[in-house]
Formats: C-alpha cells, sequence, structure tokens
C-alpha cells in the first residue's frame, strides 16, 4: 500500500497493481502458510531436540561444574581428617612406643629388684642351705637325745624290775625260812652232793626271822562285790578306756600303826622351837601399835604436805586440783569401790551433813562419780561426803 | 508264835534274799551266764529288790542289774523299757556312796551299748545327777560318773552337748587335779570323748581351762593316763587352727615328743596322732613342729612299730610335706623317704599301704629335687606294682595313680622314667612320655643315652590315638631325633627294607 500516488490512471494501474499484488500476496501467504503449517510438527520437534541437546550440555557443564567443586571441597576435607587421624596415629603409636619402653624398663627394674628381694629374704639359697642343716643336726640332736631318754627309761625299768624280784626273793625266803639248814641238818638248798650251797640258801642265812603277823581276815568283804571289782570283766569292751577302779580293799592290805601306842610322839618339844617360842614377841595388834593421837597427825601432816604442794601447783588452775581431788592411787579407790554396800549405807547417813566447805587442803578420795557435777568423795578423817562441783576456786563443795 | 520267832522268820527271810542278790551277782560277772538268767526271768526278781528294805540287798540288786546291763544290749534295752532308770537316778542324790557307785555303774552299762540308750539315759536326767556325783567326795562315785559320763558323750555330738550343757566339763576338769590316778585317766578319757565332735564342744572344753592340766600331766609316768591325755589333746586339737595354736601355746611340742620313745606303744601312737593333727591345719604349725625336731623323731617311731600304730606317723609325714616344698624337703632330710618305702613294702594292710602312697605323692610333688628324693629310693616301680595289682584296692590303686601322676609331673630322672616306659599303662605312660619330651629336646647326651637304652625303640612300639595328647610328645621326642634312626627303629623297619630291596630296578 506504499505506492499509492495521486495520478488516477496511474492509479488505477497501480490499483490493479497492487490488487494483484495483494492477491499474490495472499496466495503467497496462504502457501507459506500451510507449507508453514506442513512444517510445523517437524520444526518444532527439531527445535525440541535443539532446545534438549543445548540444554542438557548445559546441565551437564553444571553438573560437572558441581562435581569438580564437590571434588575440590572433598579432597581437601579428606586431606585435611586424614592429616589429623594420621597425627592421631602417629601420636598414639608414640606414646605405644613410649609405653612399651617404659614397661619394658620397669620390668627390667622389677625383675632385678624381685630377683634380689627373693634371692635376699624369701629363696635365700644360703638361708635355706643353712636351714636345712641345721635342721639335719636338730635332728640328730633329737634322735640322740631320744635314743638317750630312751635307754635312761629302759635302765630305771630294769632297775625297779630288779629291785622287785629282789623284794620278791626276799619275800619268799622270810615265807621258806623252815628250810634254812641248821647245823645237825642241811636244808634242802644245802645239798651234800653240790660243791657249795644254792643261793637260795645264802638269802635265808642273810634274812632274819620274823614272827608271822596274824593278818585279819580280810577278805570278808569280798562277797560283796562293789562295783570295784566289776571292771575286770570289761576289759574288752570296745573303746574302754582300761582302766581299773581304784580298789578301796587296797587300804586294808596297808599295815598302819596301832592306834594305841601313844608312846611315840614326844612329849617335848624340838629344842629349837621351844627357843623360838622364849624368844618371840607375839605381835601387838594393829590397835595396840598405833598411838591413840595417830590420825589427827596424820591428817594435819597430810595437811602440810597438800599446801606445800597446792602452793606448788597453784598457777596451773582447776584442773591440777581436780586431779588433786582424784590423786590417790588406783588402788585406793579401787579398795573403795570393793568397799561398795557398806558405803552407800554411810552416804545415806551423810547425805543430812550441814552445807560446808571443803578446805583447800584437804585431801580426800574420790569414790565414785555421781553425777555429772557431783561425786562421792571422802576426806582423810574418815567422813563420806557428796561434793557438788563449783566453778571458782575449790574443785568441789561439800554437801 | 514268841518274839525271838517271830524275828527268825524275818531274819532268815532276809539272809534268802541277800544271798539271791549276791549269788545273782556273781554270776553276772560271766557273760555267759547272762542267756539264762534272763530266760529264768531274773529282771522280775530283780526288780522289787531295788526297792528292798536292806540297804546292802538294794545294793547288790543294782550291781547285779548293772553287770547284767554291760553284757548284753538286750538286757539293758529291757532296763529303759521297764523305766528301771528313772527311780535309779532319783535315789542317787538320797543314797550313801556304795549305792551311788552301783547306780551309776548301771548307767554307764546302760549308756555304753548305743546312742539310743544313751539317749534314755540323758532323757531321765541321767546326766544332771551324774554330774551331782563328779561334786562327791569319794573318789569312787567320782570316777564311776566321770566313766558313765564318757559313755555317754563317746556316741555322738548331741549327746555330747548334752554332757557339756549338764555343765560336767569344769568338774571333769577339776577330776583331772585329783590325786587318784584312775579319776585323772577317766576324767582325760571323757574329755576326749566330749572334744572329738564338734569344734564347739572342743572350744567348751578349752573354755575350762582343761589343756594346761593336761598339758602337764603329759609327763606323768602312768602309762594309761598318758595315752588318755594324749588322745584328749589330739581329739582338741585336731578341729580347728585356733585349738591346734591353743595346745600349742600350752608348750606340749618339745616335751611330748619324749612320749615316741615310751614303753607302751599306745602312747607312742597318740602322741604321733597329735603331731598329725596340729601338723594338719597350717605350714606354720608344721614348721613349728618340723624345728623341734619332729619329724625326725616320728620317722623313728615308723621304724619302731608295726601295723595300724604306723598309720597317724605316716600320714603325719604326709600332711607336713603336703605343706610347702620345703617342708617336704625337711621330710626328705630327715630320711622320711626310705622310711616310707620300708612301711610300703612291709604293711600287709591296703590303708596303711594307701596313706603310704599317698603321703610319698605329698613329697614328691613339689620340685624335681623332691621327686629325685623320692625316685631314688625306688618308690616309684613299686607304687606302679600296686597301682597295677588288682589285688589291692581301690583306695589304694586311686592313690597310687595320684602318687605316681604327680611325682612324675616333677621327675627329670630319666632312667627311671626309661624303666617306667616298658610296663606302665597308658595313663601313666603319658606322663611318662611327656617328661620325656621335656627333658629330651635339651640334653644330647640324654638322646644318646635314650637311644643306646633302646628307650627309642620301645617309643616306637607304643600305639597311641593320634591326636592324643600322648601322641604329641611322642611326636615331639621324634622331632628331635634324625629321621633314619626314628624309622630304624620303628617297628615295620626291617620289612619296608626289604620291600624296597623287591622293587629295586637294577640299573
Amino acid at each position: 500500500m506504499t505506492t499509492c500516488k495521486p495520478t488516477r490512471k496511474n492509479n488505477m494501474t497501480e490499483l490493479h497493481v497492487i490488487q494483484s499484488a495483494l492477491e499474490e500476496f495472499q496466495r503467497e501467504y496462504f502457501n507459506r502458510n500451510s507449507q508453514a503449517e506442513e512444517n510445523r510438527r517437524r520444526e518444532h520437534q527439531a527445535a525440541t531436540q535443539i532446545q534438549s541437546w543445548f540444554r542438557g550440555c548445559k546441565v551437564r557443564a553444571y553438573l560437572s561444574y558441581l562435581h569438580k567443586k564437590a571434588i575440590i571441597i572433598q579432597k581437601i576435607w579428606r586431606g585435611f581428617t586424614a592429616r589429623a587421624r594420621f597425627r592421631q596415629m602417629v601420636k598414639a603409636a608414640y606414646f605405644i612406643m613410649k609405653m612399651n619402653f617404659y614397661e619394658e624398663m620397669a620390668v627390667r627394674i622389677q625383675r632385678r629388684w624381685r630377683g634380689f628381694f627373693v634371692r635376699k629374704y624369701i629363696h635365700n639359697f644360703y638361708a635355706r642351705k643353712r636351714y636345712l642343716e641345721g635342721l639335719y643336726r636338730k635332728n640328730e640332736v633329737v634322735r640322740r637325745e631320744l635314743r638317750e631318754l630312751e635307754e635312761l627309761q629302759k635302765r630305771a625299768r630294769e632297775s625297779l624290775e630288779m629291785v622287785k624280784e629282789q623284794r620278791a626273793k626276799v619275800k619268799q625266803a622270810h615265807h621258806l625260812h623252815h628250810l634254812l639248814s641248821t647245823k645237825q641238818c642241811p636244808g634242802i638248798f644245802n645239798s651234800p652232793f653240790r660243791p657249795d650251797p644254792h643261793e637260795m640258801e645264802l638269802l635265808l642265812k642273810q634274812v632274819k626271822y620274823q614272827a608271822p603277823t596274824r593278818l585279819a581276815s580280810r577278805e570278808e568283804a569280798c562277797a560283796l562285790g562293789m562295783p570295784g571289782q566289776a571292771p575286770p570283766s570289761l576289759p574288752g569292751s570296745p573303746g574302754s578306756p582300761g582302766i581299773k577302779t581304784t580298789r578301796t580293799s587296797n587300804a586294808s592290805k596297808l599295815k598302819l600303826p596301832p592306834i594305841a601306842s601313844r608312846k611315840q610322839q614326844d612329849v617335848f618339844r624340838e629344842p629349837g622351837e621351844v627357843w623360838q617360842q622364849r624368844v618371840h614377841c607375839p605381835d601387838l595388834t594393829s590397835r595396840l601399835q598405833a598411838c591413840y593421837a595417830q590420825l589427827e597427825e596424820a591428817q594435819s601432816r597430810l595437811r602440810q604436805h597438800e599446801s606445800v604442794r597446792l602452793r606448788i601447783g597453784d598457777n596451773t588452775g582447776i584442773q591440777q586440783r581436780d586431779k588433786i581431788c582424784t590423786l590417790p592411787a588406783e588402788q585406793q579407790q579401787r579398795c573403795f569401790y570393793s568397799l561398795g554396800r557398806r558405803q552407800e549405807l554411810q552416804i545415806a547417813d551423810y547425805t543430812q551433813t550441814p552445807r560446808g566447805e571443803v578446805l583447800p587442803g584437804t585431801m580426800g578420795w574420790l569414790i565414785r562419780r555421781l553425777r555429772a557435777n557431783q561425786v562421792l568423795y571422802t576426806t582423810m578423817s574418815g567422813h563420806v561426803c557428796v561434793c557438788r562441783r563449783s566453778e571458782h576456786f575449790l574443785p568441789f563443795t561439800l554437801d | 508264835m514268841s518274839q525271838p520267832q517271830i524275828i527268825q522268820v524275818f531274819e532268815q527271810y532276809q539272809k534268802a534274799r541277800m544271798q539271791f542278790v549276791q549269788s545273782v551277782a556273781l554270776l553276772a560277772v560271766r557273760p555267759h551266764n547272762t542267756g539264762g538268767l534272763q530266760n529264768v526271768g531274773v529282771m522280775a526278781l530283780l526288780r522289787p529288790l531295788l526297792l528292798d528294805v536292806v540297804p546292802k540287798v538294794q545294793q547288790t540288786a543294782v550291781l547285779a542289774l548293772g553287770r547284767l546291763a554291760d553284757h548284753s544290749e538286750d538286757l539293758a534295752r529291757v532296763l529303759v523299757k521297764e523305766d528301771v532308770l528313772p527311780p535309779l537316778v532319783h535315789s542317787l542324790a538320797s543314797q550313801n556312796r556304795f549305792y551311788k557307785k552301783a547306780a551309776v555303774f548301771v548307767l554307764r552299762a546302760v549308756a555304753k551299748h548305743s546312742p539310743e540308750l544313751a539317749q534314755a539315759v540323758v532323757a531321765c536326767g541321767g546326766a544332771d545327777a551324774l554330774v551331782l556325783c563328779l561334786e562327791e567326795f569319794d573318789p569312787g562315785v567320782k570316777e564311776a560318773a566321770a566313766w558313765a559320763l564318757g559313755f555317754i558323750a563317746r556316741h555322738n555330738a548331741p549327746l555330747a552337748q548334752s554332757v557339756v550343757d549338764a555343765g560336767a566339763v569344769p568338774l571333769l576338769v577339776l577330776c583331772l587335779l585329783e590325786p587318784e590316778i584312775a579319776i585323772k585317766r577317766i576324767a582325760a578319757s571323757t574329755i576326749s570323748d566330749v572334744a572329738r565332735h564338734t569344734p564347739e564342744l572342743a572350744q567348751s572344753v578349752v573354755d575350762t581351762g582343761a589343756v594346761p592340766h593336761l598339758a602337764q600331766m603329759m609327763l606323768n609316768p602312768d602309762a594309761k593316763l598318758k595315752r588318755q591325755v594324749l588322745s584328749a589333746l589330739c581329739q582338741i586339737s585336731k578341729h580347728s587352727v585356733s585349738l591346734a595354736e591353743m595346745i600349742i601355746e600350752a608348750d606340749v611340742f618339745p616335751a611330748a615328743m619324749s612320749c615316741l620313745k615310751d614303753p607302751d606303744v599306745y602312747v607312742r601312737k597318740n602322741v604321733t596322732t597329735l603331731m598329725r593333727e596340729v601338723v594338719k591345719h597350717t605350714p606354720e604349725l608344721s614348721l613349728m613342729i618340723v624345728n623341734c625336731g619332729g619329724v625326725a623323731a616320728v620317722v623313728d617311731y615308723l621304724g619302731d612299730c608295726r601295723g595300724d600304730l604306723r598309720l597317724p606317723g605316716i600320714m603325719m609325714l604326709g600332711y607336713v610335706a603336703a605343706h610347702s616344698e620345703s617342708l617336704a624337703m625337711a621330710v626328705i632330710l630327715s630320711k622320711g623317704v626310705p622310711q616310707l618305702a620300708v612301711c610300703l613294702s612291709e604293711e600287709p594292710e591296703p590303708h596303711v599301704k594307701a596313706a603310704t602312697a599317698w603321703s610319698i605323692g605329698q613329697i614328691g610333688r613339689h620340685t624335681p629335687e623332691h621327686a629325685a628324693a623320692v625316685t631314688r629310693a625306688n618308690l616309684l616301680p613299686k607304687l606302679l606294682e600296686l597301682y597295677v595289682d588288682a589285688a589291692s584296692s581301690e583306695d589304694l590303686q586311686a592313690k597310687c595313680k595320684k602318687a605316681l601322676k604327680s611325682v612324675l609331673q616333677m621327675c627329670t630322672y630319666l632312667p627311671e622314667l626309661e624303666s617306667l616306659l616298658y610296663d606302665a599303662p597308658s595313663n601313666i605312660l603319658k606322663h611318662v612320655v611327656c617328661q620325656l619330651s621335656k627333658v629330651l629336646p635339651h640334653d644330647s647326651k640324654a638322646r644318646r643315652l635314650f637311644v643306646s637304652s633302646g628307650g627309642l625303640k620301645k617309643l616306637q612300639e607304643i600305639t597311641a590315638e593320634p591326636g592324643s595328647a600322648l601322641q604329641e610328645h611322642i611326636n615331639t621326642i621324634n622331632n628331635c631325633f634324625p629321621e633314619e634312626i626314628v624309622r630304624y627303629y620303628s617297628p615295620g623297619y626291617p620289612e619296608a627294607l626289604l620291600e624296597r630291596v623287591e622293587n629295586y630296578q637294577p640299573a
């Protein structure tokens, strides 16, 4: 439409040209459109392909970029951690090495020490050897001593046997005294056909004849068997101690001196005894020995003594005085404790006593503590009283 | 009737009763009469006589009863069943000493048979009554009462406890101080009966201070008293360490050893038992005994006696040796091993042999030195023989095996080990070969000797299960010899050689 100029003819041709051009154009347009319509799908696909490729490229490039970065991060991190771990490992290995070394050294020291210690004190070879030698010697000594002891015992037994035998022989000789040979007639032990008489004959000669003593019929009680007679039937009983009962009948065999002869007792005492009796001055009883003023004297003496002591220990304070109050020896205290009941009676009497004070020098014995601040107390003069402990000067006041 | 006639009748009756009781009492003395007497109903006749008006008849009847009960358990049971005991026990307090003695005798006779009968005596207040009798002045009564208490306490711990509860022990200790030897003996024996059961009972005895008195009496010249005293001491000491120490503290020890040479065998045995009981507790106590030469004395004692008397001595050596190696060395040094070897060969009794084997095992198990001492006494073959012998008892076999094993595990003396290779059964052989396998790799001379004496050959003949310990030990030994030698001594070697000759193709 751009070529529309004012000349009519021209205009008409121009119009015609224009119209043909328009048609041309329309046709062209239509063709193109249809062509375009035909190609559209293909082109679209191609375009998509192109796009997809491009986009793919882009994303891949991005991804590979990311990968690269990630690898960088990873390698740095991994390197970092690995280095840290390596450092740790080295440290640990070094530590272990050190520990091993220390332990080895410790073992070395312990080995030396233990070896030394054990050799010296526990398995001391020489001490053990000495001990065993000592033991050997000791064993020898013991063996010898036991042998000697046995020998001794045996000899003692034998001598006892011999004595017994001899006594039996003598007793027999007593019984056989009538077989002694006389001047006229040889006895049976003195056979004329023998070169020398039998030893019994000699014994018979030695033994002095004794008239037989008439023994009382001592067996009368035997029929009545006391249990004393039972045991002989028991010796086989299992595990019985094999013990015979004491026999009361043994006593009857003992020959006692006749009771009637009081002659044997001497009328006079021994000269030494008589002399003792003359010289001896009988002990005075304690009452006689003591002076009547003794108690007072003792008290005053004690008071003096005590005042001196107090003066010396004055500045040491109350504790010292406490001590003085409980001063007497423990034995004395114990003695008082043992008196027990009787004193309690005395206390009952003395609780009534008027209130007073213990003099500074008075010496006394603590009997027992009644309460926290009260004690039972006895003065030297023998008064028993209950004392209360006061704060000031005196340890106890007299109730 | 006139008065004299009446009296005559009564006198006659009394005489007859008296005669009857006396003759029954006399008859009852013989054990073989009891059956006859029982058959004619003696119990029924004696029983009313227990309540007779004449004390002498009463007392003789009691005596007869006591004798009867003493001989037969049946009669004792009948006595318990017919309730004869309670009146007897009650009358103990009131009657005279002769009656008391007889009645206590009855109690003893009943109590001695069985725990049940003793329990019956205790149940009717017998223990308390007996303790009252212990306080009696008369020594005979005291003695009888102590004896009866001993019989009661002997049976078991509860009965002994009831005796202790009745307060008998302090009185028994007082009885120990009596001048009469017989009472001392009985008191010591009763104390030993009480103390034997449990540590508590022994402790209650010790608490009354019996030990110093007992220790003092140990040197009394009377053999029977010594026996009882020593047995009491060992019954006390056997329970615990503290009690044994109590005995040691009473200075029993060097003194007691002089009793080892006593003429009385039972005194010797009891001393040895006492030593055994003391020694078994701790190494310290053993050391104390060893140091005062006790082991040598016991070894000498073993030489002096025979049979069962040896048993405590043998066990004492074993206990001492079991504690430690130095103590075992002390036993060896005191020539204990040869003595034990003598015991092992002399004693016929299996239990003594078993104890000996045990002691030998205890001595030899500590070090090679100890084992060498045992082997030098040539004990291993003997033990092996006893172990293999089918006639020996099971216990003996077990003990022998244990001893062999413990000694062999320490033994390094090769000739002895080799000799055992030939006739030991496999379970012993194991230990022998094990020892060989330990020694041979380190000793070239021994290897040479081993081959030349034929030990290797014998070793190859042993068939062991593959994989067993024995096979392993054999392999260890084989490894320390050249292969040809081993093959040369293997059983099938000549055949193998011949086969090789056959297969050989000359070139």
